[in-house]
């Protein structure tokens, strides 16, 4: 079966990537005529992260477009179902889904540096966006760019690594890769992919 | 000789390997991360990764970044001759980027940090190419040479 064009969008903390990835979006929908749908991955657990979801609802209504919110803090495989061919699905961002899904089963610390943890988790996620990809017509996703500093902690390092990995497949798997520097996107990818 | 850069976890070595096409190509391949210390080199292709470890072992071993330097500067004027001593002979420098980040809390990172900026303009400066790898896509920063590649290096 035909899967959904996939485009992945990065950068840096507060760069603009979700506001490019619902630029191209809204303009995705226009072409396909179809409906946009906002997978939120962020858990709110304080004031902060409540602030940052406002700022992102703000945006989004700004922009003058409706678009259908699911909470997904975790495995999107859930949702797969829900969308069509003409539905365009944005899920922000992998970097929370990562940390959901690297915690959610009470895993003890001597798991995190367990490779086979990292392919697990590795593999719940690659599955989720695959099987969403099934059903949409296009999939954006967005995600922090790694650190580039000296890795600190064994579970800085493992985290790093696993989110390195799959940034790797998706921008293989990828029709279009994009990184946003302070509010400018710099296409890394067009085209061809497997 | 080559110098591939990107930051931890792009795929830098894999992209390397498929590159230079290593599966059906003899070569020599030294990580810094198991141990550094050199073999001595027999094969006309030589790879060398994890160069910012190596430049944190040179800081342990010289007691200063300053130090350090001058001798990375000796080894890569060292490697470029064998390079140049027979044709065909090729060099590869893998680095992991370290310079982008938060500054380090640890006084010894910071050090590690300004060492690995410097010797990585350094081994650009004496490289032929140096390609920086994202998440598998490599972007040429430098070249040398005639070709049509239009790189930043060549508009300035």
């Amino acid at each position: 079966m035909e899967k959904a064009k996939l485009i992945i969008v990065l950068g840096g903390v507060r760069s603009g990537k979700s506001r490019e990835a619902e630029k191209r979006a809204i303009a995705e929908a226009e072409k396909l005529g179809g409906k946009l749908h906002y997978v939120a991955c962020g858990k709110v657990t304080d004031e902060e992260m409540a602030a940052r979801v406002r700022s992102h609802q703000k945006q989004r209504e700004r922009a003058g477009q409706k678009w259908t919110t699911w909470e997904q803090p975790s495995k999107l495989s859930l949702i797969a179902g829900k969308f069509t061919r003409k539905d365009i699905v944005l899920i922000d961002c992998l970097t929370t889904l990562l940390t959901n899904e690297w915690f959610e089963d009470g895993t003890s610390e001597e798991e995190w540096g367990q490779s086979v943890f990292h392919e697990k988790v590795k593999r719940k996620i690659e599955t989720g966006i695959s099987e969403i990809r099934k059903s949409a017509g296009a999939v954006f996703i967005v995600s922090n760019e790694l650190a580039f500093e000296p890795l600190g902690t064994p579970l800085v390092f493992h985290y790093a690594k696993t989110l390195g990995e799959l940034h790797q497949q998706l921008t293989a798997d990828a029709q279009l890769a994009v990184i946003v520097e302070h509010g400018h996107p710099i296409v890394k990818k067009k085209g061809a992919s497997k | 000789m080559y110098l591939i850069t990107g930051g931890a976890f792009n795929g830098k070595k894999q992209w390397v390997r498929k590159e230079f096409e290593l599966d059906s190509k003899p070569y020599q391949w030294h990580s810094f991360y198991a141990s550094d210390e050199l073999e001595e080199w027999k094969m006309e292709l030589i790879v060398l990764e994890g160069i910012e470890r190596h430049v944190r072992r040179l800081i342990e071993k010289e007691e200063g970044s300053e130090a350090a330097r001058e001798v990375w500067k000796e080894e890569l004027a060292g490697w470029l001759n064998w390079e140049t001593e027979k044709q065909g002979r090729q060099l590869i420098l893998i680095g992991t980027d370290i310079t982008k980040g938060i500054v380090p809390a640890n006084a010894f990172d910071r050090m590690w940090r300004d060492a690995a900026g410097w010797c990585f303009q350094d081994a650009a400066e004496k490289a032929d190419q140096v390609i920086q790898i994202w998440y598998g896509l490599p972007q040429k920063i430098k070249m040398r040479g005639n070709n049509n590649n239009e790189t930043l290096y060549e508009n300035r």
